[in-house]
């Protein structure tokens, strides 16, 4: 090597400059970040946001483990840029705050399934396992793959479990059988019924009212 | 790159490649130094001063404090969305049409646009559940009593939120009719027959 120590220097401010740029420049911005009760301008007193329950915590590995995140994102795009909030996939855009309780943060870059970032918004536990189980049994043309290992088929020996999935009519097990959810597929439902981004930030303030409704009925005495 | 034949230690074998003495083009630089402008001056102009609290569409922070609410309507309306977004929209949708089998709708709905909050309070305090006829069509189902989890103010906001969203448009709710509603509590739910038999505005609210 003819230059080492040109070499040498190029490569440092290199690497210097990537981690100032991209380590210290983000930890001197957003690295104070704390949850904060400054929703809607102290109007409300909840902290946002809340740290997940135990079984939440688990379910964010599960959900790392099967790859969830290779299709599903967990973040809502500002309204000016996408139509996450007209679908309904949040009521306002992500922040820093959002992902403050996320280890290991799991934003996605893929949307071949919904966005998640609001899922505990939108589905109950069942609702989740169910389409765990047989995701076409809610969403028929759903292209998401079945994850029958996180189940298991009992035979119901005595009274049957209240644990049992409540699939819909044609994806019921067959008679004297009942699908279990293993706690694997429960930590999962926890972890997704989590998530939810809805606490209105002095950052992100709630959008501008739209009146997508009906117009309004006259006023009718609800007698009888 | 230019052939030097001094520094060929190896007699025959091709010469050691070494950078030429040719200066760069000075419009190389310019063109550096344009872009290099291009980039702060667009970083200035869309970066939001790099403060943490801004962001898309926002582009500094007196943008975001002039969208955040201001006047006292305002915050009323935002902290009734903040309810109701938690609470209300998972049955009742966040379009407020509600969704059959889970929960009637509250757009349009006669009970919520009625000119006084009596009755709809006294629903969402105890609870409602039997048959009611909402824009004429039949409901039967349960809702829970919310008189443990929020307080007078937060619910007169969300009652002031649904009666003024979606093309609704009603008199605002005050705490004080909530903590009037509050007053004749009875344990279990009310009935659509119940809740018909008390006013509908409490005389002088």
């Amino acid at each position: 090597m003819n230059n080492g120590p040109v070499v040498f220097l190029a490569l440092f401010v290199a690497m210097a400059g990537s981690w100032l740029a991209f380590v210290m420049g983000p930890e001197l911005q957003i690295g104070a970040t704390r949850p904060t009760t400054s929703i809607v301008a102290g109007m409300t007193d909840e902290i946002y946001p809340n740290a997940k329950p135990g079984a939440a915590r688990q379910g964010a590995e599960v959900y790392r483990a099967n790859g969830c995140v290779a299709c599903h994102t967990q973040q809502v795009q500002p309204a000016a840029l996408g139509p996450d909030i007209n679908r309904g996939w949040g009521v306002r855009r992500s922040t820093a705050y959002d992902y403050l309780f996320e280890s290991p943060l799991q934003l996605g870059t893929q949307r071949i399934g919904p966005d998640l970032a609001n899922a505990g918004r939108r589905m109950d536990a069942n609702s989740i396992l169910v389409r765990l189980y047989e995701p076409r049994a809610i969403t028929p043309r759903s292209i998401m793959p079945p994850y029958p290992y996180l189940f298991e088929n009992h035979k119901i020996t005595g009274i049957p479990s209240p644990d049992a999935l409540q699939l819909p009519a044609g994806f019921t097990p067959p008679t004297g059988c009942e699908i279990i959810p293993l706690p694997e597929a429960r930590a999962l439902a926890a972890y997704v019924t989590s998530l939810h981004q809805d606490g209105y930030l002095y950052e992100a303030p709630p959008p501008v009212e739209k009146t997508n409704g009906p117009p309004p009925t006259a006023k009718i005495s609800p007698a009888k | 790159m230019s052939l030097n034949p001094k520094r060929n230690p190896v007699p025959g074998e091709p010469a050691e490649p070494v950078g030429g003495d040719g200066a760069i083009s000075i419009w190389l630089i310019a063109a550096l130094g344009v872009l290099f402008c291009w980039g702060q001056f667009y970083l200035g102009r869309h970066a939001g001063g790099f403060e943490r609290a801004v962001y898309y569409p926002y582009r500094s922070l007196r943008e975001v404090a002039a969208a955040n609410p201001r006047n006292k309507g305002d915050r009323v309306i935002a902290m009734g969305r903040d309810v109701f977004t938690k609470t209300c929209s998972v049955c009742h949708q966040p379009n407020g049409m509600g969704k059959p089998g889970t929960a009637p709708p509250l757009a349009g709905s006669e009970w919520v646009l009625a000119p006084g909050p009596n009755r709809i309070a006294h629903a969402i305090l105890n609870g409602l559940t039997g048959p009611i006829i909402v824009q004429g069509k039949d409901w039967n189902l349960t809702m829970v009593p919310w008189k443990d989890v929020y307080d007078d103010e937060h619910l007169a906001a969300t009652l002031t939120y649904i009666r003024n969203s979606w093309g609704n448009k009603a008199p605002p709710v005050k705490p004080e009719e909530i903590a009037a509603a509050r007053k004749d509590i009875h344990p279990g739910p009310e009935t659509a027959p119940e809740i018909t038999s008390m006013p509908e505005k409490l005389p002088g609210m």
